[in-house]
């Protein structure tokens, strides 16, 4: 039997930090708590989780603040941001500043517990919203100074995406495309990749633009 | 809030001293227009090379101040403008004063250029523009009493009344408009205070009127969940739009449409069904057809996959708009399908069809149905 997967939840709604808890089965365990910036990076400094569950807004400064602290220290830690308002730019900021995946609050449990151990095992977490953030993120063709290898999709990265959005899971991405779940789960990896390191500004103006989705 | 006032401020046009300027460039046309139409006169009756020069001089003057004052507007109430009206108010009083008492043709000039140091402002301005004529008028005039302030009593009486009646009047209107301008910045200030309260309320009222009245709907409906799932998810979709509705959205293009139609459909059905729309297109007879096919692959998802949620997902990409409904439910066959049965092949594959778009149709027994839609914008 594996080693249960540490979490931690940082948020600042007790009610819902008491609901993940609630609903998370027995091989995730919920090792910290935490609901405000500060408090958040000294826990996760001191308890070094495998997973943290990180609200996207938190009362003195935000979940990015928290991954952009923690990352350099403890590389380890996958982070799941969760928010509520699916608001692109606090989406895509998070992600950005370096969380493993995104989904929304209204999640199911055994979806969210899914995503736990997805992002522990090093897999990222694209919800269909977040696919549809990415793609339309990409979608501009840009003009001028670009790095294809980081400012756009490949058509298979495209097609993986589309599938997301569509509510397709890796798996059935993976069959509707005739390829493995690890390779669905490698083109996810690149696309966050690209994500993070592009520093097109197509895509901080396009997150300054869609601020309301 | 001082953005306000300051907009207030700006919006009132033009100010009290742009219109003090242009009182004084019309008054000094008009004095400049009267001294040279009286010395033309005197020219005319008696010619002499003096009224000549001194006509001539105010001509030059007067179209010099008007060029000047377009320019540069503070050159209207400079020192220099004011000294050279009263030079050439001067001279005419010098040169009318060596001919007869009809000669005189300084007419308005000297007065007007006691009104235009008044507006300068500076007492000292036209103390000195004051005192000035009335030596000059003294010191040219006859003399039947030996007295010079005795025998030019009425000129410089005049002149000083003058003086004090503009730079009263001047200063009343740069008061006054002083007092304006604060009253009116106060009044920025209220408004500004009032705005924030009124959207305060709003705010409170919006949470009582809507995310109150669900809670308590909520309580009283624990017992059944369905009911409480759709009244969440109603609330939670209303004030989504509310916090983060996208201004941008056309309220009439396709994106907005589908999305309405997903809220009327999860209303109904008690149904989740999460939208993701990719780009945005206008709603033309082929995309509103296919947003008419789309609503009824949602409604089917609805009714014949009950509890699972749908998900659809659009992108307009291009020029080339498709949309996908994906449920989770049993799934069916078309060919299964008795042909009588209309419904999805009117309205969904005639639909597209009938303006030139495709449908397809993807369902597996058990893992779900999916239509793909896809039209040309």
């Amino acid at each position: 039997m594996n080693e249960p997967i540490e979490v931690m939840v940082v948020d600042d709604h007790d009610l819902f930090r008491a609901g993940v808890k609630a609903g998370l089965p027995e091989d995730i365990k919920v090792v910290g708590e935490a609901s405000d910036t500060e408090s958040a990076i000294t826990l996760i400094l001191e308890r070094s989780p495998d997973v943290v569950l990180l609200d996207v807004h938190l009362p003195g400064g935000g979940g990015g603040q928290v991954v952009k602290a923690v990352k350099p220290k403890l590389p380890g830690v996958a982070f799941l941001a969760l928010s509520a308002s699916d608001a692109a730019t606090d989406v895509v900021s998070v992600v950005r500043a370096g969380a493993r995946g995104y989904v929304t609050k209204t999640i199911a449990a055994d979806e969210l517990a899914d995503a736990v151990r997805r992002v522990a095992a090093g897999d990222v977490v694209f919800s269909p919203r977040l696919a549809g953030f990415v793609l339309d993120a990409f979608s501009s063709i840009p003009v001028g100074d670009i790095d294809p290898e980081l400012d756009l999709l490949t058509d298979r990265e495209r097609e993986v995406l589309q599938l997301i959005a569509r509510g397709y899971t890796y798996r059935e991405a993976g069959e509707d495309l005739f390829i493995s779940v690890k390779t669905v789960e490698s083109h996810v990896s690149s696309v966050l990749r690209k994500l993070q390191l592009s520093n097109r500004n197509e895509l901080t103006r396009w997150a300054a633009e869609r601020r309301l989705i | 809030m001082r953005n306000l006032a300051a907009m207030v401020q700006a919006a009132r046009l033009p100010s009290l001293e742009a219109t003090l300027r242009r009182v004084a460039v019309g008054s000094r046309s008009v004095g400049v227009a009267w001294l040279v139409l009286l010395g033309l006169v005197v020219l005319a009756r008696n010619p002499g090379a003096g009224v000549a020069w001194v006509v001539m001089s105010a001509l030059l003057w007067g179209v010099v101040a008007t060029i000047l004052a377009r320019m540069k507007p503070a050159f209207v109430t400079s020192a220099a403008a004011i000294g050279i009206d009263l030079a050439v108010s001067s001279a005419a009083i010098i040169v009318s004063n060596l001919g007869s008492d009809q000669d005189r043709f300084a007419g308005g000039l000297p007065l007007v250029s006691v009104a235009i140091a008044a507006i300068r402002g500076r007492r000292a301005a036209w103390a000195a523009a004051t005192v000035l004529l009335a030596v000059v008028i003294g010191s040219v005039s006859g003399n039947p009493t030996g007295n010079i302030i005795v025998d030019n009593l009425s000129q410089i009486i005049f002149y000083t009344a003058g003086a004090f009646i503009f730079g009263w009047a001047v200063s009343v209107l740069r008061r006054f408009d002083q007092e304006r301008a604060a009253a009116e910045s106060a009044l920025g200030e209220a408004e500004a205070r009032r705005a924030r309260a009124e959207e305060r309320a709003e705010i409170s009222r919006h949470i009582h009127d809507s995310v109150l009245q669900t809670l308590a709907l909520i309580q009283r409906q624990s017992d059944k969940p369905d009911e409480v799932v759709t009244l969440a998810r109603g609330q939670e979709r209303e004030l989504r739009d509310w916090l983060f509705g996208d201004e941008s959205r056309q309220p009439g293009d396709f994106a907005e449409v589908l999305r309405v139609q997903a809220a009327e459909i999860e209303d109904r059905y008690r149904t989740v069904i999460d939208v993701v729309v990719v780009g945005d297109a206008p709603l033309t007879e082929p995309v509103r057809a296919m947003t008419a096919a789309a609503r009824e692959a949602m409604v089917n998802a609805a009714v014949h996959a009950p509890g699972s949620p749908v998900a659809v997902f659009a992108e307009v990409v291009d020029g080339r708009c498709r949309v996908f409904v994906r449920d989770r439910g049993p799934g069916f066959d078309l060919d299964a399908v008795a042909p009588d049965r209309g419904g999805v092949r009117d309205s969904i594959i005639g639909r597209m069809e009938g303006v030139g778009g495709t449908a397809e149709l993807r369902s597996t027994p058990a893992r779900g149905t999916e239509w793909q839609l896809e039209v040309r914008t």
